[in-house]
């Protein structure tokens, strides 16, 4: 195709709409870049390449620093505190050394090597022997592919790695050894326990439960998409599926089968978890103000499509984080009585696990920017933000078990200030959406 | 220009698509539920002298008109129990001597239904049962204040049962990711311009 011809065949007109559409395309290209994980990704794993393999152990400061003590000490062997006591490994182990391990410890480490005793341990390896054969064991996991950590170990004086069924594994790694000429005794190898990273409330999670991150259809044609937090899972007549806001979904108000996702929609709009089938209409007439349209909660009900249901959890998140190391709390009552004062908590996607008290009860909000007003609404001083929309609030009793709670409604707003947030009581929510069992499977509520 | 009308008409309609969800929702005839929270209704017809009650540092403050006693405090945490929570049986009290009753409270809350026409930046209305008055939230509280008396006079509402406190406007917290309105008036003139360059070629053609 002649891109010069066709070019020039064309009118002002066409042209323009050529250039218009050429823009949005780039634009739209730029930011789905931007937001691709695996694009940023390579460029920071190529610089910590760089730092680690190209330029040695001295590029990282943690390792460079005992470095510095082994050049002023060369029969360093590496050091560790336990209790009052600084441990030296020392090839040599004389007093002298001692004294000037520990001196250069204090100047080049951290004071902390100050202590009161000192104690001399015979070392077979130098520090810096250990670590330039830590660097030629960088494709260790040739020979032990479960590994799951390895590092110079300074309370062995040996090279470290610890991997999952090691003893199986530990051939491979002699005759690896003996290939790099890297003694066999430099290298200690024991059993491991994988390590996860800690996910966090925005991660995707299955089966889905109270607190993780939701995407659902909203604007024109469902074509755009909103972020809000799962509610609460469980079952309204027979049926598995969630609770979250009303104004997280199509159109707020109407049960219109808009779809939710979690954590995020994709590009081609697959694997949806769920569609949203009640969500009560707002009204008018007393006791809603002239003018307004009226709820007593901002609630809805996704039934589930396709993925399970955790009943009645909700991911315990860590204190004022959004990070999950993975526990859950487990609703074991459901109580929409709030009392001012109440010490209560709550999990959403954006401010994560946050905790506060209960200012006042059964308050009229009207919503900024909207025509609508919600009645008999609640508010506290927990931390909330943008996102956050169907956080499940609940106060924490310990009763019968460790971690169980008492749920008390859901959150939809905040000040524009931060200095408060709101929430529907769950009683308010079950009047509008039907009785949802919303408890642990071995509590009937 | 027979044309123009209808990419005007066509871009409208696009706007009124893309707006129509941040507007109002139809209604509907709606339910009667009273405004007032039923629990605490409950609890105020057993105990009519009950003004309200509130959480502090672990003790059920409870305030009571007339002889705000011990055991008439008792009485109310007893009426909690049964009407409200069992979570309160327990709880230590202490009564405090209330200005007025829940039960009013409550029915000058629901007098004061028509408040945004008289105040305005109205956020907030209710019974305040950590005050043991109604409280009614503004976003100017300085500009709020000669109103609401106006209209607590008019209502003969008296003038001490009402807190005017300011608060800052409530929002809901979704996290809007929808498209800038740069993106909306991009789309908007790309629709346009498409539909003008074929309504030309049209022309072009049936004078051809």
């Amino acid at each position: 195709m002649n891109i010069p011809k066709l070019w020039a065949r064309f009118g002002w007109r066409q042209r323009l709409c050529a250039a218009l559409l050429s823009a949005a395309t780039a634009s739209l290209s730029l930011q789905f870049v931007a937001v691709t994980p695996g694009v940023a990704d390579a460029a920071d794993s190529a610089t910590v390449g760089k730092s680690k393999s190209g330029m040695g152990p001295r590029a990282i400061p943690e390792i460079a620093q005992y470095l510095r003590v082994n050049d002023a000490v060369p029969e360093f062997g590496g050091a560790y505190i336990d209790g009052d006591t600084t441990h030296l490994w020392l090839t040599n182990p004389t007093e002298e050394a001692g004294r000037s391990a520990s001196a250069a410890l204090v100047k080049f480490v951290s004071k902390d090597f100050d202590r009161a005793a000192t104690s001399l341990q015979q070392a077979r390896f130098t520090y810096s022997q250990l670590e330039v054969w830590n660097e030629q064991l960088l494709d260790v996991r040739q020979a032990v592919e479960t590994l799951v950590h390895i590092g110079v170990s300074q309370r062995h004086n040996r090279i470290w790695i610890g991997a999952t069924g090691a003893a199986a594994q530990r051939d491979d790694l002699m005759e690896y050894l003996d290939d790099r000429g890297i003694p066999r005794d430099a290298v200690l190898l024991t059993e491991s326990s994988p390590v996860r990273m800690a996910s966090s409330l925005l991660d995707e999670h299955r089966p889905v439960l109270g607190g993780l991150q939701i995407d659902f259809q909203t604007g024109f044609g469902g074509f755009f998409t909103d972020t809000c937090t799962l509610g609460m899972v469980g079952v309204n007549l027979s049926v598995s599926g969630f609770i979250t806001n009303s104004h997280c979904s199509r159109t707020p108000g109407v049960a219109d089968d808009g779809r939710y996702w979690q954590p995020t929609r994709p590009v081609f709009d697959t694997g949806w978890i769920g569609h949203e089938t009640i969500d009560p209409a707002y009204f008018s007439g007393s006791p809603c103000p002239p003018g307004r349209v009226c709820r007593y909660s901002d609630a809805n009900f996704v039934t589930l499509d396709n993925a399970g249901r955790d009943q009645g959890r909700i991911a315990k998140a860590n204190l004022n984080s959004t990070v999950w190391p993975g526990a859950k709390y487990r609703i074991t009552k459901k109580d929409g009585n709030v009392t001012p004062g109440l010490f209560i908590a709550k999990v959403g996607r954006t401010t994560g696990r946050t905790q506060g008290r209960v200012l006042e009860t059964c308050q009229r909000f009207d919503v900024i920017g909207t025509n609508i007003t919600l009645l008999c609404q609640n508010s506290t001083d927990l931390r909330s933000a943008g996102g956050d929309s169907g956080s499940p609030i609940f106060n924490v009793t310990e009763l019968p078990e460790f971690n169980d709670v008492t749920l008390r409604g859901i959150l939809w707003g905040g000040a524009e200030d931060g200095s408060f947030s709101v929430f529907s009581s769950i009683f308010r929510v079950q009047t509008e959406i039907g009785t949802t069992k919303l408890c642990g499977p071995a509590f009937n509520c | 220009m027979k044309y123009g009308a209808a990419t005007i008409f066509a871009v409208l309609g696009w706007i009124m698509l893309v707006v129509q969800p941040l507007g109002g929702h139809a209604s509907t005839g709606g339910f009667e539920m009273a405004s007032e929270d039923p629990g605490m209704a409950e609890v105020a017809e057993a105990v009519p002298a009950f003004g309200g009650v509130f959480i502090d540092g672990g003790v059920l403050k409870i305030w009571l008109t007339g002889n705000a006693s011990e055991s008439a405090a008792v009485r109310v945490r007893s009426a909690l129990t049964n009407h409200v929570s069992d979570e309160f049986q327990d709880m230590p009290v202490q009564a405090l001597a209330a200005d007025y009753t829940y039960a009013d409270l409550a029915r000058w809350s629901d007098q004061l239904i028509d408040i945004r026409d008289a105040v305005p930046g109205v956020v907030s209305l209710g019974v305040s049962q950590r005050h043991n008055r109604v409280e009614v939230g503004v976003s100017d509280v300085s500009a709020g204040r000669e109103a609401l008396d106006n209209e607590l006079a008019r209502l003969a509402i008296p003038r001490g049962a009402v807190r005017l406190i300011e608060q800052s406007p409530v929002h809901q917290l979704p996290i809007d990711n929808s498209p800038s309105p740069w993106w909306l008036a991009v789309g908007i003139a790309v629709a346009g311009l498409a539909i003008g360059a074929v309504t030309m070629r049209r022309k072009r053609s049936v004078r051809t």
